[in-house]
């Protein structure tokens, strides 16, 4: 257990999850050169069955995507357990938001499949930022408005919008910490490996489709939305997680009493995932 | 009197830095409302007219991409495939003679009016028409989206 402990609290998630994004960006690149926004599944389409190392690429890029979002939750919860850090409170929201913006960086990549998951997706992302009094209209036309204009906001923000804001909130922790691609050559050539042998998933629409399940960190939210309404669900619950990250204390029984709540609604967000699943 | 000067100098500088600066202020605030309602505008979608040739399977529907048209015994009709609980597409299950949504299982009859499941509202109904031959037979149907 102290072994594990010590192998924890030893391993540069952070650094291993800004190269897992580097590789990301850069077979992001690779694979925005052929697809078509126009023709979102078809281009997807034709990225795993026709483009030559298509499949290769979009495997690259959706592994490495899916590996920086888990070791930047690795190097966070090693960050909160270790409580190694002094930031002002302006400094730790700009930073924490890094988190909110990567989930929508890993969900607009979902979309952008154009796939029977994708769509679904893009459409319930759609009807949760309409259910937001006031703010829910400009929101929506701003990041999806997917009944309207299909991928190209998603496209646009995917690519550049994102990208800009999650620079924006991390920049001065990269100025301050940088990784190399020599140091993580393992995690390099893992990651390529996979893309090798394993294949990305991709659901075509189907006439018999009975169940789409979303993305998997997802999966709590499309069960929560089976029983509560889209705004409690879909806007409330995950707006009460990224609050309690935002304002964490530094110290002191409020800081206990606000790790135990963000715990206890993980908690309850993995049994409603294994619920969600459960249903494929 | 040199630094008099200076200080009436350095004082217009910086009244003439700040009034800059509060120009800017206004232009920007001022940029933002056509900004809004620039982004915020939704052009509606053309009308789109699609044809399906009759005869329809002896199954009595045909689903397309965004409705699914019936047409037995009665008037043709077409149902939006759009749920109204959070958009997904909702098929037709034959076998069950219902319409589910395979995100939440909210469950339609084939007129398109709420069974059951987290949706409230009905499915939407578009207008079919037929197109017939001069011998008065139909030879396909056509749905205003």
């Amino acid at each position: 257990m102290t072994r594990v402990k010590k192998y924890i609290i030893a391993n540069r998630w952070g650094g291993q999850a800004l190269i897992s994004l580097f590789i990301s960006i850069l077979s992001g690149v690779v694979v925005a050169l052929q697809y078509n926004a126009a023709e979102p599944f078809y281009s997807t389409a034709t990225l795993e069955f026709v483009i030559p190392y298509g499949a290769f690429w979009r495997g690259l890029h959706y592994y490495s995507s899916q590996a920086f979002f888990l070791l930047l939750l690795c190097h966070l919860g090693v960050i909160l357990w270790q409580k190694e850090y002094s930031y002002t409170r302006f400094a730790w929201i700009r930073l924490t938001a890094s988190v909110p913006v990567t989930i929508l960086l890993l969900f607009t990549g979902y979309v952008l499949r154009g796939d029977a998951t994708g769509e679904a997706a893009g459409a319930i992302a759609e009807h949760i930022a309409l259910s937001i009094p006031l703010l829910g209209r400009p929101l929506n036309n701003l990041l999806f408005d997917v009944m309207a204009g299909g991928v190209q906001k998603i496209y646009a923000n995917h690519l550049i919008g994102l990208m800009v804001l999650g620079t924006i909130c991390v920049w001065p922790h990269l100025r301050r910490y940088t990784a190399y691609f020599r140091n993580h050559a393992l995690l390099s050539l893992t990651l390529v490996f996979l893309s090798i042998v394993l294949s990305t998933p991709m659901e075509p629409e189907r006439i018999g489709l009975t169940h789409i399940a979303g993305p998997w960190f997802f999966l709590g939210l499309q069960e929560l939305l089976r029983f509560l309404p889209v705004f409690w669900a879909g806007v409330a619950a995950p707006t009460a997680l990224i609050a309690a990250l935002f304002l964490l204390p530094e110290h002191g029984q409020q800081r206990k009493y606000t790790l135990f709540f963000i715990l206890t609604w993980l908690l309850g967000y993995t049994v409603l995932s294994v619920v969600s699943y459960g249903r494929i | 009197m040199h630094k008099a000067e200076q200080g009436i100098r350095e004082e217009r500088r910086r009244f003439l830095g700040s009034s800059l600066q509060w120009a800017g202020a206004i232009l920007s605030l001022a940029l933002t409302y056509p900004l809004f309602r620039f982004l915020g505008f939704t052009v509606k979608p053309k009308p789109r007219f699609v044809t399906v040739a009759a005869p329809l399977p002896l199954s009595g529907y045909h689903a397309e991409r965004d409705f699914i048209l019936f047409a037995g015994d009665g008037k043709p009709f077409a149902v939006c495939r759009t749920c109204t609980h959070l958009g997904c597409r909702v098929n037709f299950l034959e076998d069950k003679q219902i319409i589910e949504c395979p995100c939440h299982q909210s469950r339609f009859t084939p007129q398109g009016k709420l069974i059951s499941g987290p949706a409230k509202k009905d499915l939407t109904r578009f207008t079919v028409e037929t197109k017939k031959t001069p011998e008065g037979l139909i030879s396909g149907y056509v749905v205003t989206l």
